[in-house]
């Protein structure tokens, strides 16, 4: 797809309010650049981490001409000193995802909250990489710190379409296994898998020395749960077909829903990691600079 | 427990509606994909029991409803021991009848004898001890079932006892008793009763002999109670006949009524002025009576006349007294423009007095040369090839004198003529050819002609009876006033000998010994008239005897009368009459006695050839015309005369009836329903209907139901 033909994820507004309050890494990450980022590795000179393939869009100058001349290959020589700090988006594409009681469903307003995520980072000069998984890992961009290459990161998360189940487990583990260096890991899902495997995904990441923050994204709908009348409710994800009448299960739905969010959230506590409730209903913005400014908060300290 | 309108408890079936309704009306479903399904199956699994328990409560409580609103309108009773005490009195089953006979209008002042009736009707379900049960019968000259089945809803027997009205029928009080008794006998066992509230008219008893017999075969089971009413104001003057006399109903022609008044008081009364009015307009005439004894009747001649032709009713009158029912009766009639007739001569003679229509040419119109212009009857006078001609047909009436035979196409006419109305009347004579009558003819006459015979030897000649007419045209005779037909005497004529198995001939009039004379029948529309003698003086002395004008004109009226005695009717009796088929199906609309403005009555019923008005609410005497359409003229006028007997209001049979009403247990309002009789247990009757609690119930429900539904569909 033509970078002119993007899908216009970013929301200039959410962009805007974004880009004024910046994401500050909560923890120490790895960064080579003074200022911004404080980093761990004090009196390194630069060193040699490791190579990778290029990618549309690396700056030819990190090309290892070396490695070019024996094998004819495009490998980017990487230093620990090239990151700043890495964000690493971990979206849900789970089916799941799909639902949206309005217009925008779950996974569109998951990977808007990712695009502007990203384009925030790039444009302070960090590094940002995406991964969109559902029982594996779908799609992963690796990290870059390049501007131009946000459309391309667009691009992938339009294509991208949710047909299977979550895994969140298998997701981050695998992402703890791909981010070797120490970043900020975002996960975007609505969270509804085994909890038991998404906490354990959090500790490995946390153990990793990874920060996570957690956009908890929910559906109105699957908030306040107000429909009238008869409903046959289709199962996503090879859930069955259900037929109820929702006022009758209201209020016991709620409190099994409010008692998720509870485990979600206590989860997130115990590993250390942000949790952040997400309604598709509040605009990106609100959701952005909200926890922009809560992040602020905390990094002031 | 059982039910007072068991058959609406089919309504059960709908007990089935909420379901059918809840199935009917699913409201329709929503499709949502749905992410969260994990917490809606753990929050359905936990709310279904509840969920299935209070839709099944509120179907249940549905269902109930229905069932309850059924219950209701089939007015369920306790059983309950008739023959036992179930709130304080003895249960009983009775049968009320309720005499509604037109003496039962006769008022003492300030109430008639038929609301006396009603009153003590009342009184007697008062004093039916609970658990009781009642039926309700109208009884005149038949039983009306008006509750046919004994019911413990008194409200409804009190509102059909408010509701009776009146007919002007006589009275028989068997038909009634009967009917009781058979509907009392298929109740099993228990307290049975029959209250009969009439005035015990002398008539009501005519036939004391099977009510004897009915209250014998039954006495061990049923008790009957004769309730008089009207004990008091038993004097009464009637209008008790009102006929047509003498000459036939023509236009300008003053038409005479007989006018008979009979005084039923114990006192004589003197000056009763009768008057005579036509079609409900003021009276045309009027006589005063200056005296009748008591038990007796006078009657006046008075005259009316017509201005336009067509169907009139005549109404006869005299001052109102307590019984307004017989204070005036009415007769219908149909009045011609004119009549014309051909007298149709077997032989010719010059001497026209010695011709075959000499005498019926005069006698038909009797009047002077310069007025038979103005005399409604034309007399035409020719011979049998007249009839060969289709004129036939205008005229009205066709004598045939002394005439041998006629040819075929006479013959056939004259067969036409008759069936489709005409009026054929036959003086045989000598040239008379019987063979040829009784055979071409025979199905025209009322009796076969038998050979001439002559009068007995010793007597010279044959005498007509002189009293005991039974025929209409001949009945004025039995008024000595009126003359006699016994001068008429015959020196030679045909024996007439009714044909074999004939029951439409009747004789008009006999000789002295017995032999018709005269015999009558109608054939088709019309009528035939067979003479056995002459008309003329060749034979019989009829031409020349002072009834033969009005004996001609009786017969004209007679035969020219249109449907007859088809017009005046008794009460109850349907009438029917045809007319022309293009009417069927217009709106029919009646004017009855005592209605200022006619009703409609439904729709000129269709027929085979020709179209019916139909009438069946024929109870109140007195004149109906009948409207076809948007026409303002009456298409037909009929009358209904009251039973004369009914005027009788005298009680005086009381003591012949006082025996059977002394065996039969005679109660009074004051103590009916307190029989001494000996308790029948085990006979099981309804109850009083337990609406209330039903009614309680199903309100209850219904506020449950909304109570209960309004919190479910709250959110869980």
């Amino acid at each position: 797809m033509a970078d002119s033909e993007s899908p216009s994820y970013l929301d200039p507004l959410a962009i805007s309010r974004g880009e004024s309050l910046g994401i500050l890494a909560r923890n120490v990450v790895e960064g080579y650049r003074v200022g911004e980022h404080r980093s761990p590795f004090k009196g390194f000179a630069i060193e040699f981490a490791q190579h990778r393939e290029y990618t549309i869009g690396d700056d030819p100058r990190h090309l290892d001409w070396k490695v070019l001349g024996r094998t004819d290959r495009y490998y980017i020589k990487q230093y620990e000193q090239d990151t700043n700090f890495v964000v690493h988006l971990l979206l849900d594409g789970s089916e799941s995802m799909t639902y949206g009681s309005g217009k925008v469903t779950k996974l569109h307003y998951a990977k808007a909250l990712a695009a502007c995520l990203a384009y925030l980072v790039l444009l302070q000069r960090d590094a940002v990489a995406l991964g969109v998984f559902d029982t594996q890992t779908r799609e992963y961009i690796q990290r870059t710190d390049n501007l131009g290459k946000i459309h391309h990161i667009m691009n992938r998360l339009a294509a991208f379409e949710a047909t299977q189940q979550t895994n969140l487990g298998v997701g981050m583990s695998d992402l703890s296994r791909i981010a070797k260096a120490k970043g900020i890991v975002i996960v975007l899902s609505d969270l509804f898998d085994d909890e038991e495997g998404f906490e354990r995904g959090l500790q490995q990441l946390r153990f990793s020395g990874h920060e996570v923050i957690v956009f908890h994204v929910l559906d109105p709908e699957e908030i306040e749960f107000n429909f009238k009348g008869r409903v046959e409710f289709i199962g996503l994800e090879g859930a069955p077909t259900l037929e109820t009448n929702p006022a009758d299960i209201r209020k016991t739905y709620l409190k099994e829903m409010d008692a998720m969010r509870l485990r979600m959230r206590l989860a997130c506590d115990r590993t250390g990691s942000h949790y952040v409730l997400t309604n598709t209903t509040h605009s990106l913005a609100e959701t952005l600079s909200g926890y922009l400014v809560f992040r602020h908060k905390v990094t002031a300290r | 427990m059982t039910f007072i309108n068991p058959a609406i408890l089919f309504g059960l079936l709908a007990v089935g509606l909420p379901v059918i309704i809840h199935l009917l009306t699913k409201p329709r479903l929503k499709r949502i994909k749905w992410a969260a399904t994990k917490f809606l199956l753990k929050s359905v699994q936990k709310n279904r029991r509840r969920v299935q328990m209070e839709d099944l409560l509120l179907l249940i409580l549905r269902c109930l409803l229905v069932a309850l609103l059924v219950l209701l309108f089939a007015r369920p009773a306790f059983l309950t021991d008739s023959a036992g005490v179930s709130l304080g009195g003895e249960a009983s089953t009775v049968v009320i009848l309720l005499d509604n006979s037109a003496s039962m209008g006769q008022s003492n002042g300030t109430e008639t004898r038929f609301d006396q009736a009603k009153s003590m009707a009342d009184g007697i379900l008062s004093k039916l001890g609970a658990g009781s049960a009642a039926a309700l019968y109208l009884i005149a000259d038949g039983a009306k079932p008006v509750i046919p089945k004994p019911t413990q809803d008194f409200a409804v027997v009190r509102r059909s006892i408010t509701q009776a009205s009146l007919t002007d029928r006589g009275t028989d009080l068997y038909p009634g008793l009967k009917a009781a008794v058979d509907l009392l006998k298929a109740v099993p066992g228990g307290h049975r009763e029959i209250f009969v509230l009439t005035d015990s008219q002398e008539a009501a008893w005519h036939e004391l002999a099977k009510i004897r017999q009915l209250q014998n075969e039954n006495k061990k089971e049923i008790i009957m109670h004769f309730v008089i009413v009207g004990e008091r104001g038993e004097d009464n003057l009637a209008v008790s006949g009102l006929q047509m006399i003498g000459t036939v109903a023509a236009v300008n022609q003053p038409l005479r009524c007989a006018v008979t008044v009979n005084n039923w008081s114990k006192t004589p009364v003197e000056r009763v002025p009768v008057k005579l009015a036509i079609d409900g307009d003021a009276p045309q005439d009027e006589a005063m009576i200056d005296k009748i004894d008591p038990g007796t009747s006078r009657t006046v001649s008075l005259f009316v006349r017509f201005r336009e032709p067509g169907y009139h009713s005549v109404t006869a009158s005299i001052p109102g007294d307590r019984l307004p029912a017989d204070n005036q009766r009415s007769l219908a009639l149909l009045v011609l423009e004119q009549i014309r007739a051909l007298v149709v001569e077997g032989t010719t003679n010059p001497d026209l007095s010695a011709r075959d229509g000499f005498f019926l040419k005069h006698a038909l119109a009797p009047v002077r040369p310069d007025q038979v212009d103005e005399y409604p009857v034309k007399v035409t006078v020719g011979q049998s090839s007249e009839l060969e001609s289709s004129t036939i047909d205008q005229y009205q009436l066709v004598f045939l004198s002394n005439v041998a035979q006629l040819t075929p196409l006479g013959a056939q006419n004259l067969q036409r003529y008759v069936n489709s109305g005409g009026a054929l009347i036959i003086f045989p004579g000598p040239s008379t050819d019987i063979s040829y009558y009784n055979t071409t003819l025979g199905a025209l006459l009322p009796a076969q002609l038998g050979a001439t015979k002559d009068a007995p030897a010793t007597q010279k000649f044959l005498g007509w009876q002189s009293h005991d007419y039974a025929h209409p045209v001949t009945a004025l005779w039995n008024d000595p006033s009126s003359g006699t037909l016994g001068g008429i005497r015959v020196s030679k004529y045909y024996p007439l000998a009714a044909k074999p198995g004939d029951s439409a001939s009747r004789i008009m009039v006999k000789y002295a010994n017995g032999e018709p004379a005269v015999m009558e029948q109608s054939v088709g529309k019309g009528k035939v008239v067979l003479f056995s003698s002459t008309a003329t003086t060749a034979w019989s002395s009829l031409p020349i005897h002072p009834a033969f004008v009005p004996l001609l004109l009786r017969i004209i009226a007679y035969a020219t009368s249109g449907p007859g005695g088809k017009l005046d009717l008794a009460p109850g009796q349907p009438f029917s009459f045809e007319i022309d088929s293009g009417y069927a199906g217009k709106e029919l609309s009646v004017l009855r006695p005592g209605d200022k403005k006619k009703r409609i009555a439904g729709q000129v019923e269709a027929s085979e050839h020709s179209a019916l008005l139909h009438d069946t609410d024929t109870e109140q005497a007195g004149p109906y015309q009948l409207y076809v359409g948007d026409d303002p003229k009456p298409k037909v006028v009929f009358a209904v005369a009251a039973d004369a007997t009914e005027s009788n209001l005298m009680q005086e049979a009381k003591a012949d009836v006082d025996p059977l009403i002394a065996m039969a247990d005679t109660a009074t309002p004051q103590n009916a329903g307190v029989s001494d009789k000996p308790k029948e247990k085990g006979q099981l009757v309804a109850g009083p209907p337990i609406w209330f609690p039903l009614a309680l119930a199903a309100l209850l429900l219904a506020i449950a139901e909304t109570a209960l539904a309004h919190r479910f569909s709250q959110s869980k």
